[in-house]
């Protein structure tokens, strides 16, 4: 049986996220939407495997803005919902955010942000708990995978209590760590949805209606704050009056960092609930300890606030954390940073360097495309293209965009410029051009990315009749995130049909003259179609580059072609490594190029590099 | 009850790690501890490096291994092992693969590997425990070539069978190995079991 359906008391090895996936069944959720993004996906991919057995919507969106709105108007119609993003994608949905506290709810609404200190997968260490500020709405962050379970049941309930959309904000140590995690009762809430007619809440034409709400949201986060002592989340252990303030994941790291410096006099205060700060307890911290520390990854979000409470009510304490460098602004935290941080706040003389240093270099190993990926033919022969139509490389820009591609940065390829948000690829590409640039730019995205934020870009494009080329790299799949489909595909979250949007049509549909699809393993095919594209002097040029993921292909058991090197004819000039680096070709230095079966899969790419013939399709 | 045991398993995307820490994880769960398993995911399936930290006992917070603090080192890929020495102390055990997958950087030429003598020789420098396992060899005269990671589970209970009994973790395989490969994985885990170490 699949855990996520568990009796209660039952105790299991969840996964953060599958915890949270748990927590939503546990609290009544009706309607779960999200775009997927590391390290938030797994979520929706567990809650889809169970969600048709439960009767829960549960829904990959276009983009986050989309899921959001959606899941937002499920809620005003008086439904449980939760939304799943990873950090950036809250930038996205930021203007329905700002609305929605305005607007309130009538069913409980989580907003799962999952933030990335390290960064492990994400373009900035956003901290996204300025969201909770900037919207004014409640917002609580686990330490632990049973925690963050706990917290999506009482959030969904203090939801609706409070009226208001709840924020819960995880980072990667949390939404990717394991644990034993015990599982509690399910609850099912039958209930219809009913939008209420109520212009003053939803409609925001009104400057008057929009500065009564703005009084009604701020009473309702001053009533969040008169029962927000009663979060069971927060914990409260007051010792000595020396004090350490923490939340999130890096309660742990205190714990087990306390432990080793053996050290029990400390006074604790974990926050669960981070927006708005608990008066009530926080009060008691402040005038129990003298001395605190601040622990918190990323940015001084909790020293700030509550330097200038400890202020205004005269507290008198004297605070550590990132002002003073104690501890940094960067980075994830992990038990040695913080056991060094309380060892020099608490002046004991103890400081832990790693005393074991290779004394071989270990050689890096980058993520790179993977082995038959079509993307790694498309910016082969996109690049060929570019020499044979005489341009230099550095004077033609291929602007890159957000998914699996963005891997060509590395050796051989080196193809992309820039990687900066989803959908900027064609933006950036128009901007350069009417900027005035005279010679062919270049954007490249993919398929799940160019539904997310591209079609506006190039709805602005042909409008302004934009001489840039776009590739659209459709491999049929949000591949990077971990394959969920998206409307370019035929079926659902839970692999269930749905109606196909296809990408041609859309484009042509915007208004683009020029397509041409091509097939990316047919490289010589590829590289006329860029050609055709590099000389065209007017308006938007689109190549769409289709071919499926070979993740995916592999998984449904394709094997294309069979590859193999003639030894006769090979030369051992290393082309086939120095330009292609197909990971499923590896270089001997006796023997030259070996094919490494296990991970071929079979496209043939790859004889087309050879200059010699030597690699043999057949 | 154990305070701390801490079991550090890398290698790279593709070589079943999550699949034997999960497997671990679930075991451990069942023997009452409490566990973390913190782990590098996202761009894993694309070649990249994968550490998997998994922690049990009654005094584990942190998903993440202190320095020095593994028990257990495990390397499906022993250039990588080198990637985790500053994990490793006088206390470690250390399980090598004889194998190794070059990353791009070496096949272009623009990096060195270290060799296995190479590799070892550092960890003996911290530890006596050092042992090298043709896993690979082993999961393919089986007839299971991607079964390595169970040459090491199997391996795992005999060098530590009071902490990881070999029957909890049989149950822990049937519950986490798609049915169709269950009898497969019991197969080369068992003779992991009574595979005969030598350093």
């Amino acid at each position: 049986m699949d855990p996520l359906l568990g009796e209660a008391g039952l105790k299991l090895l969840l996964m953060g996220n599958e915890a949270i996936a748990r927590g939503a069944i546990e609290g009544g959720v009706h309607f779960v939407s999200g775009y997927p993004g590391t390290p938030s996906s797994e979520v929706i991919m567990s809650l889809s495997k169970v969600s048709s057995k439960l009767g829960i919507f549960v829904e990959w969106f276009v983009n986050e803005k989309v899921a959001f709105e959606a899941a937002f108007s499920a809620s005003s119609a008086g439904l449980r919902s939760m939304v799943t993003m990873k950090a950036p994608g809250i930038n996205v949905a930021s203007d329905a955010l700002l609305s929605a506290a305005y607007a309130g709810i009538n069913g409980g609404m989580i907003i799962l942000v999952a933030d990335d200190p390290g960064p492990h997968t994400t373009q900035t260490e956003q901290d996204s708990r300025f969201y909770a500020l900037l919207a004014n709405l409640p917002m609580i962050e686990p330490s632990t995978p049973q925690e963050a379970k706990d917290m999506v049941v009482w959030g969904l309930n203090f939801s609706e209590e409070v009226g208001l959309p709840v924020i819960l904000r995880t980072t990667t140590r949390v939404n990717h760590t394991s644990s034993d995690v015990i599982l509690g009762e399910i609850h099912r809430f039958d209930r219809k949805p009913k939008f209420p007619r109520d212009p003053p809440r939803y409609i925001r034409a009104s400057m008057k209606w929009n500065l009564d709400r703005h009084i009604w949201l701020n009473k309702r986060m001053y009533f969040v704050d008169s029962i927000a002592s009663n979060c069971p989340f927060n914990i409260l252990d007051l010792k000595g009056d020396i004090g350490i303030i923490t939340s999130g994941v890096s309660y742990n790291y205190v714990l087990e960092a306390l432990g080793r410096l053996n050290v029990d006099s400390c006074s604790i205060l974990k926050l669960g609930l981070t927006n708005p700060i608990p008066t009530k307890v926080l009060r008691d911290f402040l005038s129990h300890c003298r001395k605190i520390l601040f622990v918190e990854e990323l940015e001084p979000f909790l020293e700030d606030r509550i330097r200038a409470i400890s202020t205004t009510f005269g507290f008198g304490n004297v605070f550590y954390g990132k002002f003073d460098g104690l501890l940094p602004r960067e980075g994830e935290f992990n038990v040695e940073i913080v056991e060094n941080a309380l060892s020099r706040f608490l002046g004991l003389k103890h400081e832990i360097n790693s005393s074991t240093i290779s004394s071989f270099e270990v050689p890096p190993r980058s993520p790179i495309m993977c082995s038959g990926c079509p993307h790694r033919s498309s910016y082969y022969a996109l690049l060929k293209a570019i020499r044979d139509s005489g341009f230099k490389r550095e004077d033609i820009p291929i602007f890159g965009d957000i998914g699996c591609y963005a891997l060509s940065l590395q050796k051989p390829l080196e193809a992309i410029w820039t990687e900066h948000c989803m959908g900027a690829s064609i933006s950036m590409a128009l901007g350069l051009k009417l900027s005035g640039y005279d010679k062919p730019v270049i954007a490249t995205i993919g398929d799940s990315t160019f539904f997310h934020a591209g079609i506006p870009a190039l709805i602005d494009a042909v409008h302004f009749d934009a001489n840039i080329i776009v590739i659209i790299l459709d491999n049929g799949t949000t591949a990077m995130t971990g394959h969920q489909p998206h409307p370019g595909v035929g079926f659902k979250a839970d692999g269930s049909s749905a109606k196909y949007v296809d990408i041609v049509n859309v484009v042509k549909g915007i208004g683009v003259e020029k397509v041409e699809v091509i097939d990316p393993y047919d490289i010589p095919q590829s590289i006329e179609a860029f050609k055709r594209a590099l000389k065209n002097e007017s308006s938007v040029y689109v190549v769409v580059a289709r071919r499926e993921c070979a993740i995916l292909a592999r998984r449904m058991g394709k094997h294309y072609h069979k590859v193999s090197v003639n030894y006769d004819l090979c030369r051992k000039c290393k082309i086939c490594i120095s330009t292609f680096a197909c990971p499923a070709m590896y270089w001997d230095p006796l023997k030259g190029p070996m094919l490494l079966e296990q991970y071929c899969t079979g496209c043939g790419s790859c004889a087309y590099v050879c200059p010699f013939k030597a690699i043999e399709v057949s | 009850m154990l305070d701390e045991f801490n079991i550090l398993i890398c290698g790279v995307g593709g070589q079943g790690i999550l699949t034997l820490s999960r497997i671990i994880a679930s075991a451990v769960v069942k023997c009452g501890y409490s566990v973390r398993v913190g782990e590098t995911l996202g761009m894993s399936q694309r070649g990249g490096i994968v550490q998997s930290f998994i922690r049990f006992g009654c005094k584990v917070f942190s998903p993440l291994i202190p320095l020095n603090g593994a028990n257990v080192i495990l390397a499906l890929d022993y250039v990588e092992a080198l990637r985790a020495l500053k994990y490793a102390s006088n206390k470690s055990t250390i399980l090598l693969n004889s194998s190794f997958i070059p990353p791009i950087s070496v096949v272009l030429g623009d990096y060195k590997a270290p060799s296995l003598d190479e590799v070892k020789s550092s960890f003996k420098s911290i530890t006596e425990k050092v042992y090298v396992v043709n896993a690979d060899e082993i999961a393919l005269k089986i007839g299971l070539p991607v079964a390595a990671n169970m040459v090491f589970l199997g391996l795992l209970s005999k060098l530590f069978p009071d902490i990881l009994p070999s029957n909890v973790l049989r149950e822990a395989i049937v519950e986490n190995v798609p049915s169709r490969y269950i009898n497969d994985n019991l197969t080369v885990f068992n003779y992991g079991l009574n595979l005969n170490l030598s350093e």
